[in-house]
């Protein structure tokens, strides 16, 4: 049922496709329990830190926690879990769950929980939960916050970062949500500046069914956190999760789909120069134009190096719909002409970046004749040019929802879930 | 009468399921492939939703009475809830509530794309998807995002020329 590498295996084979060296994939999880929407994030030490979803054991229907939420209907009753690596991806720890109230977790693969490593090894999280807002007696789905102090042995009590608002939005939001506070992103800089975005339903109306976009920010390593600030307000795709990083001294850039006249849904980068205290206009990433009243569920991947900020989005314009990469030169001012990541896929989707140096690695899922797989393609100078697509070696299958992270030595470490497992590979260097 | 129920007059009743107008079923992709199949030789409007997509429950009456107005060439609807198979009671009230004779299979698969691969290899997970699917069984043209009940409309007329 599972991939055959266990946990604590420490083989680390090395498989060469056509000169790129990829580990062979280490099972983050057993294979046993439903494991999805994986999330990953590396320390200044090298360390690997992932998170995921538990939707229960393999071949059940858990719904964990919906007896204690008084009969609400929800769409996602789930537990976070964590692991960690000290060997460079070769095994994993045993799992820890971040959330203390059971099957609190709100999430799915394309409204995932966010990891971040801030100083001294602290550990951030965030997270989507099912609440009850205190104001309306309704069912909510709230962003939390937790950290650990202590490597990820344990996860503090969560912090809830958005206010609880008054309305209840049933009729609009659906799903058994009154109101939603959710498909949020979070980042964290080196310096111990912790950025909790969020996508907020309150300003929603029949007339204008779009979200608002919150920031709530620490400059002290989570210990404590500013009061909430309307950044955005009524102009985003609401099922398009926030990408956001962290990106030097001070920097702070957030990815987010706005939707325009006539259901233009544009992915846009927005950037800070001041810790997050304000953000300037959004700026269209290139491609072609995507005129859609729906749900598209499609994220902005960001990475940044320098003044280079390079987006890899979804753009269902394209025929076949895939993925467009576009990057910025001059810090996010401007974008050059998009160019297609995977021509030769049917489709291709859930993008992620990762950027260090000179190095950006880029993952996707997608399709040729036959279930999802994990691509790759990398590039050393900036984004100018690409070397090939590449697939990596993982079981037959699907694989899909790629999340990756800058190793301190210009490799990458990517988290994908394979059937219902999650597997980890590095990629990178010769 | 709504898709289900002409399902049921087309005896593509799920193995071991009964049929009635107004109801959520399970269906796993090997199940949807069944019914399909049985469908061939019918125009079919095969719409994905899902309870949290505010576009997709605008078009779900638009499209019922299409169904209803294109029934004599023989037009059905055909829903799939794309929500998680977990929340099947929460499908069902929704149901009952906003669009009580609107029959629906919902997902009994762990992602979105195993079961829609069985008519589209390379959808792309956006909400609502529509395929309009001619009598060959193949699909005539996929429409992505809500559209107005004339352009639905148009395009199913074209199906059926």
């Amino acid at each position: 049922m599972g991939y055959s590498i266990i946990r604590s295996t420490t083989m680390l084979l090395l498989s060469l496709i056509g000169g790129h060296s990829f580990a062979a994939p280490v099972a983050v999880t057993d294979g046993t329990r439903r494991a999805q929407a994986p999330e990953v994030a590396v320390g200044s030490d090298g360390s690997i830190h992932v998170i995921w979803l538990d939707k229960g054991v393999v071949g059940t229907a858990d719904r964990k926690g919906s007896d204690r939420s008084g009969g609400h209907s929800h769409q996602s009753w789930t537990d976070l879990m964590y692991a960690r690596s000290d060997d460079g991806g070769r095994s994993f720890s045993e799992p820890v769950r971040v959330n203390r109230k059971e099957g609190e977790v709100w999430g799915f693969s394309v409204a995932k929980p966010q990891i971040g490593l801030g100083k001294g090894g602290v550990i951030h999280v965030s997270y989507p939960a099912n609440s009850t807002s205190p104001l309306t007696g309704k069912a909510v789905a709230s962003s939390l916050y937790v950290r650990s102090l202590d490597g990820g042995k344990a996860f503090s009590e969560p912090l809830q970062l958005n206010a609880d608002v008054p309305g209840d939005l049933s009729d609009l939001v659906h799903g058994g949500l009154s109101q939603a506070q959710v498909f949020g992103t979070m980042t964290v800089s080196s310096e111990g500046d912790v950025y909790a975005f969020w996508l907020d339903t309150r300003d929603m109306t029949p007339e204008r069914m779009l979200s608002s976009t919150y920031l709530r920010a620490s400059h002290d390593n989570g210990a404590s956190f500013a009061a909430e600030r309307l950044l955005y307000q009524a102009d985003a795709c609401p099922c398009c999760q926030l990408t956001a990083l962290a990106n030097g001294s001070e920097r702070v850039v957030l990815g987010s789909r706005v939707v325009g006249e006539d259901n233009l849904r544009s992915p846009t980068v927005s950037i800070s120069l001041d810790a997050g205290e304000s953000f300037g206009a959004r700026i269209a990433a290139q491609g072609t134009p995507w005129k859609m009243n729906g749900c598209p569920l499609k994220p902005t991947a960001l990475a940044a190096s320098g003044n280079f900020i390079h987006t890899l989005v979804h753009n269902g314009a394209e025929d076949p719909p895939g993925l467009l990469y576009s990057r910025s030169t001059d810090g996010g001012q401007s974008f050059e002409p998009a160019i297609r990541m995977h021509p030769e896929a049917a489709v291709s989707d859930s993008p992620s970046l990762a950027a260090s140096g000179q190095t950006l690695h880029a993952f996707w899922h997608a399709k040729l004749d036959g279930p999802r797989r994990i691509f790759t393609r990398s590039s050393t100078d900036h984004g100018a040019h690409w070397g090939p697509v590449l697939e990596l070696d993982a079981p037959e299958g699907t694989g899909s929802y790629p999340e990756a992270a800058a190793l301190p030595d210009g490799r990458a470490v990517v988290v994908w879930q394979q059937g219902e497992q999650v597997l980890a590979t590095v990629v990178g260097g010769q | 009468m709504a898709a289900l129920g002409l399902l049921l007059l087309g005896g593509t009743a799920l193995p071991g399921q009964t049929c009635a107008a107004g109801q959520i079923r399970l269906a796993t992709a090997e199940e949807f492939s069944t019914s399909l199949a049985e469908l061939r030789g019918r125009p079919v409007v095969l719409n994905l939703w899902g309870t949290w997509c505010a576009p997709c429950l605008k078009e779900i009456p638009d499209l019922m009475q299409l169904e209803r107005e294109f029934a004599a060439q023989g037009l059905q609807l055909l829903a799939v809830a794309m929500d998680d198979p977990a929340e099947f009671a929460m499908v069902d009230s929704f149901r009952k509530r906003f669009f009580a004779d609107f029959d629906s299979y919902l997902r009994n698969e762990p992602d979105m794309d195993t079961l829609v691969s069985v008519v589209d290899p390379a959808w792309n997970e956006l909400l609502p998807t529509t395929y309009l699917i001619g009598r060959d069984g193949k699909v005539f043209k996929r429409i992505q995002g809500k559209k107005s009940i004339e352009e639905f409309r148009g395009e199913i007329k074209a199906l059926l020329r």
